[in-house]
């Protein structure tokens, strides 16, 4: 049974700050910007988006605001904070301990050292 | 839009809880997602296409409420909890009038420095959560309650509370707590005519502090707590309790309006007192507010004053309370096409 669901559920939250990392994205915009980084490997449902986004507004790492830009239809915009861009370096930092113990471990060479 | 009609139904119904203004919220967003994923030509998204993409309506109502539930309850007691440990002092000297109580006794240094240590702690908690309204709700209170009295005591005692010299410490005090009211008034708009009802007793109390000031040059009842006693605080707690749990459980349209209803009804009951007694005897209803009312041949008007301002925080809550129990189910979302 495939893990990947999980893993990518974990890293859900880590995934959306960082493409709010550039410009403050609505909903459906950042759905899609994950997948063209990814190039179709990150996907994720509206049903997990939404979810983590306002989990997110809430512990303050990102900032929503209604906008309606001329001749465009009212959007719900959100941006990183100051507390959202230091949570992306540590969970990077964590995903990297995670990832080379988990190798080290497994007693398999990391990425790029084999 | 029509083919997502019963998405959004099955997503209203699991965001049944909720305050009524955030699902209307968390509903636009979801539709403008929806328009969105209709009209995007790049990514050729077709209905069914885009109905896989939402995923499970039931999973995303489930996991925004539990974002937001317990924080409301969190917010309620970051409130309240404080502010009743507070008031426990002057609880107990109604109750048991011959037990001494120290933060009683040294209101100006021992009662601010304890008002301190209590709000001081319950404002960074509102900062972490990041709840502008509650930071400021206690900011104000750390200026009115602990930073002024202690910062002017000096004064205060050397004119031994006797002249109206010390009339603008009382405007201080006053601008203090309003601020947080006229913050919500201009910031939360939709809410408006909650707030302003909400807060009307605050206002009618205010008002009566003013007209003490200019028309009879006495000293505030806040600054004259050794002498007005225990029934003005029970008011003033009842009164603040009642504001609050009225913002934050009266959300639901149904709750909004008869907690609008009951604001509707004490304003009225204390502005016929006032436009009864006024004339006939300026303090009259100050007095009682402030508990002279025992020593005067008042007893019909006192006990209906303080059994409404007693019980009407105590209905909303309870209201509050079941329902929040029992939940809503809304009517279908009134935006699909």
């Amino acid at each position: 049974m495939s893990q990947l669901p999980q893993l990518r559920k974990g890293s859900t939250r880590l995934l959306v700050l960082n493409v709010l990392a550039e410009e403050p994205k609505y909903g459906y915009q950042i759905m899609r910007e994950l997948e063209t980084q990814s190039e179709g490997y990150f996907t994720m449902t509206a049903a997990l988006l939404y979810p983590v986004l306002h989990k997110l507004e809430a512990d303050g790492l990102v900032t929503a605001e209604w906008q309606e830009p001329t001749g465009v239809r009212k959007r719900k915009y959100y941006a990183i904070t100051r507390s959202g861009r230091a949570a992306i370096t540590d969970y990077v930092a964590e995903w990297r301990l995670f990832m080379t113990k988990l190798f080290s471990t497994l007693n398999l060479p990391e990425e790029g050292q084999a | 839009m029509n083919e997502f009609e019963g998405y959004l139904q099955e997503l209203q119904d699991s965001l049944h809880g909720m305050s009524s203004e955030k699902q209307d919220e968390i509903m636009a967003e979801v539709e403008a997602h929806i328009e969105d994923g209709l009209a995007d030509g790049r990514f050729a998204t077709t209905p069914n296409k885009l109905r896989q993409e939402l995923g499970s309506a039931e999973e995303m109502g489930r996991g925004i409420t539990a974002v937001y539930t317990n924080r409301r309850w969190l917010k309620i007691l970051i409130l309240l909890l404080p502010y009743f440990i507070l008031q426990l002092p002057f609880l107990f000297q109604i109750s048991f009038e011959h037990i001494p109580s120290p933060a009683y006794d040294n209101y100006v240094t021992a009662y601010s420095i304890l008002n301190l240590i209590i709000f001081a702690p319950v404002f960074y908690a509102s900062l972490r959560l990041r709840s502008f309204e509650i930071g400021l709700w206690w900011a104000s209170f750390i200026v009115a309650r602990s930073l002024i009295p202690l910062l002017t005591a000096p004064i205060w005692r050397l004119l031994e509370v006797s002249g109206t010299d010390v009339n603008w410490q009382d405007w201080v005090e006053a601008i203090a707590i309003s601020l947080p009211f006229f913050w919500l008034l201009w910031h939360v708009k939709h809410k408006a005519l909650l707030l302003v009802f909400g807060t009307l007793p605050l206002t009618l109390g205010a008002v009566f502090q003013l007209y003490q000031l200019y028309e009879t040059g006495f000293p505030s009842p806040l600054w004259e707590l050794w002498e007005y006693r225990d029934v003005e605080q029970i008011l003033r707690l009842f009164m603040w309790c009642g504001v609050v749990l009225f913002y934050f459980l009266a959300q639901d349209r149904w709750m909004r309006w008869l907690g609008i209803g009951c604001s509707i009804y004490i304003y009225l009951f204390g502005i016929t007192f006032v436009i009864l007694d006024l004339p006939r005897n300026g303090k009259v209803f100050v007095d009682i507010l402030n508990g002279f009312g025992y020593d005067r041949d008042l007893p019909n008007v006192l006990v209906p004053v303080l059994i409404t301002i007693w019980v009407w925080p105590v209905v909303i809550f309870c209201l509050g309370l079941l329902h929040e129990w029992r939940g809503t189910r809304r009517q279908p979302h009134a935006v699909i096409a």
